[in-house]
């Protein structure tokens, strides 16, 4: 079920009346109904998708049981072997499910190259949607458990809950069981405030992904799909757009999640800190999907010693970790180039010995950015773009096409044929001007309390704006890039 | 909550009322979709010569050229599911059908039945207008209001009077004051070869499904069935992958064995030349006049 259908525009009135009005009696049955529509939600692709996350969360709950009480009884070697057991399982299922084919056909290639011919099996299986996502969030479970973060749980729906919770089940954010779990232990209260705040960021997610990613979609992927017939120029303004069109579809889906998620009282992390407005790559990685980076930091980088290890072993294992974050975005070489260039570029800079002072947003108290911050805003975007045509192409051999394509040579700016259009940047400058102006804020739509936006008409008259604006700029519905992941 | 809830009605009715004003009005405007269903309804019984498909026979084939009452129920984009929708929805008014023209173009076989992206818009219109089994619970189908460039464009065309370009016989003329001047370049050719070259043909079996249907009934009922692959430019041509014009002739080989449907292949016919032509596959409204008469000749010829 996506987000942007009539079917989910029926589905989530229908569960919010039904969640704070029948089931607010009851935790235990309010957790239940979380359950049950969340797996409704799932199952609307696929209902065999359903099988594999109950299957995650069953085996999550009894490890992180059997793991805190191999704890309590001092046995660390047993707490240890379970949450080895428990990240094995999950660890296998994702790499049955996503990384089978990938490896095998590699395998085979390999073999080629050396000039032996073997048949390898490969699995016909549709890699269900979001399982990178859950089973992420349900190893920072039994990981947390084990380091004696927070208890493990005995309250079935309550852990079920955190693991299916629809807003969030499909493309993050990935949240923590230290977040998110307490939530489902405890009773929710309706706030109109933050339901009210909620749909305002709902609202800013899907401009994000109807006016501003869809319409880069189209041109891009008409643009990459003739690829051969294009200049370099009409390349380098396709991986232009699709820099945004990345953002604006994943950060559109987790502010739609978080949104959604308010509107039955429950708080999720912010995902996306304008990532576009980082000075630097350390400052990038800060600021894009919070999630999966934190999670990467928490639970590979720091336990494999972090910079605590001196230069090298730092480099070493930021390498690991994009490694790592690069293969759980896909199963191409393409997206393990990616991490790898995006490791590159991290280290080059902790080599420099470069030390990140600003840790806030940029321009912090003033309205516009000085111009060395334009300039180092504009570098970290190209090389951040670099690494977008990386991750776009669909692999190594087109990859390499395009990259000889992208420098100047004979009709190297002719770009007949390619689609592109005017409108399109037009919206992305807009998106541009407001995150810009908003980006103190949590979502650009929490106004100030200050002069016209005190008045409920002026607010109300935006709110109309931006859906007057989704219905007249949405130009054909596009999947959300991240489901794929 | 009260508040809620409240405020959330007084936010949303406005867009309601606005989006069901907009709806019945553009519903009211005249179509081609509607216009076909209505005459379709009202003549039927009359009908001798009916002509199905997609752009390439609603552009191509002139119904006036034609013996007899004839009429062009083509519209852009339609794939066969629909074909055969349309004609089994009508078939048993049509107590005077003699001859069913149907497109087989370069892609008709292997384009998904139904849903595709980017003919969103027509199964939208043959869902509201034409009352098409597709989509029926899908409200995305259903509300024409939702999209505001067709929407935009539809109630331009109708307040500048160029709403109606089509004729009473269903044909939609392409004429040669609207080609653009890089009609034949390279490039578009070679991206529209590409834009319809699938590398695998999954959809086919469904495809050649529904013609079979047609062509059964129609052999079972004495009515002609005629294929007619409609011309493209030499330049178009060049850039097809004959892989999938083999597989495409080996299906409509079944066709006339298995049905007794008879084809015209005019797909390279040197007869027609650059003014015969709208774009590197669509024929001008010069173009369809020639390709009707040509095609006419043929039928009676085959037919002595």
């Amino acid at each position: 079920m996506l987000f942007n259908s009539f079917t989910f525009l029926f589905f989530l009135p229908v569960t919010f009346v039904l969640y704070w009005h029948l089931f607010r009696h009851s935790l235990r049955c309010q957790n239940l109904f979380v359950i049950a529509a969340s797996y409704v939600f799932y199952g609307w692709w696929d209902w065999r998708f359903l099988l594999l996350i109950v299957f995650t969360s069953l085996c999550s709950y009894g490890t992180g049981l059997l793991i805190e009480s191999s704890s309590q009884r001092g046995n660390m070697y047993n707490a240890k072997l379970w949450t080895g057991i428990n990240v094995a399982a999950n660890l296998l299922v994702l790499g049955i499910f996503k990384y089978f084919n990938f490896f095998t056909d590699s395998l085979q290639a390999l073999f080629v190259g050396i000039g032996m011919k073997i048949d390898m099996p490969t699995l016909k299986i549709i890699l269900p949607v979001g399982i990178s996502f859950y089973t992420f969030q349900a190893l920072s479970y039994t990981i947390d458990v084990f380091r004696r973060k927070l208890p493990a749980t005995r309250d079935i729906p309550a852990f079920f809950a955190y693991i299916c919770f629809f807003p969030q089940l499909v493309a993050g954010p990935i949240e923590r069981a230290t977040n998110l779990l307490p939530q489902f232990q405890k009773s929710r209260t309706f706030v109109y405030a933050h339901a009210v705040d909620g749909l305002r960021q709902m609202l800013w997610g899907l401009f994000k992904k109807l006016v501003v990613a869809d319409n880069c979609a189209v041109v891009v992927n008409g643009v990459w799909e003739s690829y051969p017939d294009q200049s370099g120029l009409a390349l380098w303004i396709a991986a232009f757009l699709f820099t945004f069109q990345i953002y604006c579809d994943f950060s559109g889906y987790s502010d739609i999640a978080i949104g959604c998620a308010r509107l039955f009282g429950i708080n999720l992390h912010r995902n996306f800190n304008v990532p576009y407005f980082s000075r630097n790559i350390q400052e990038f990685w800060r600021r894009w999907h919070l999630s999966l980076m934190t999670w990467f930091r928490d639970y590979v980088y720091i336990p494999l010693g972090g910079s605590r290890g001196g230069r090298w072993l730092t480099v070493r294992n930021i390498f690991i970790v994009f490694l790592l974050s690069g293969l759980w975005h896909g199963a191409d070489w393409t997206f393990v180039l990616w991490g790898l260039y995006h490791g590159l570029l991290l280290s080059l800079l902790l080599l420099t010995g470069y030390k990140m002072k600003d840790k806030g947003v940029v321009a912090e108290d003033r309205w516009l950015p000085s111009l060395k911050d334009v300039g180092r805003m504009a570098f970290t975007f190209m090389l951040v773009l670099i690494g977008w045509m990386i991750f776009r192409a669909d692999n190594v051999s087109q990859l390499t096409d395009i990259v000889k394509k992208l420098f100047p040579s004979e009709g190297f700016l002719n770009f007949y044929g390619s689609g592109l259009r005017a409108d399109v940047f037009v919206f992305i400058a807009f998106m541009l001007v407001v995150e810009w102006l908003q980006r103190n804020k949590e979502h650009p739509l929490q106004f100030p309390s200050v002069s016209l936006f005190r008045f409920r008409l002026v607010r109300v008259g935006i709110y109309y704006f931006l859906i007057a604006f989704i219905w007249m700029a949405y130009s054909s519905s596009q999947e959300f890039i991240y489901f794929q992941f | 909550m009260k508040r809620f809830y409240v405020a959330i009605l007084l936010f949303v009715f406005p867009i309601l009322v606005l989006m069901g004003g907009t709806e019945w009005y553009v519903r009211s405007l005249p179509n081609i979709y509607k216009d076909k269903y209505d005459w379709m309804e009202h003549h039927a019984e009359e009908v001798e010569t009916l002509v199905l498909g997609n752009s390439f026979t609603a552009h191509g084939v002139k119904p006036a050229s034609l013996p007899g009452i004839s009429y062009n129920l083509a519209i852009e984009g339609r794939t066969y599911a629909y074909d055969h929708f349309l004609f089994f929805h009508w078939i048993g008014k049509c107590a005077n059908l003699k001859l069913v023209i149907l497109p087989v173009s370069y892609d008709g076989f292997y384009r998904t039945s139904v849903g595709e992206i980017g003919e969103k818009m027509q199964e939208l219109y043959d869902r509201i207008y034409m009352d098409s089994p597709f989509h029926v619970y899908d409200m995305s189908y259903n509300i024409e209001s939702l999209y505001y460039k067709p929407l935009q464009k539809k109630i331009r065309d109708y307040l500048c009077g160029e709403s109606i370009n089509w004729d009473d016989d269903g044909w939609v003329a392409l004429p040669l004051s609207r080609k653009t001047p890089n009609w034949n370049a390279d490039y578009i050719n070679r991206a529209s070869a590409r834009k319809s070259t699938y590398r695998t043909y999954g959809n086919a079996a469904d495809n050649f499904q529904y013609v079979s249907e047609i062509a059964h009934y129609c052999l079972n009922h004495s009515i002609q069935m005629v294929l007619v692959s409609t011309p493209y430019t030499k330049e178009y041509n060049q850039y097809l992958d004959e892989r999938q014009i083999s597989y495409t002739r080996h299906l409509v080989d079944k066709l006339q064995n298995q049905f007794g449907a008879k084809y015209y292949d005019y797909r390279e016919d040197v007869r027609f030349h650059d003014d015969d032509f709208f774009d590197q596959s669509h024929l001008s409204e010069v173009g369809a006049e020639k390709l009707t008469k040509i095609l006419m000749e043929d039928i009676q010829k085959n037919y002595r």
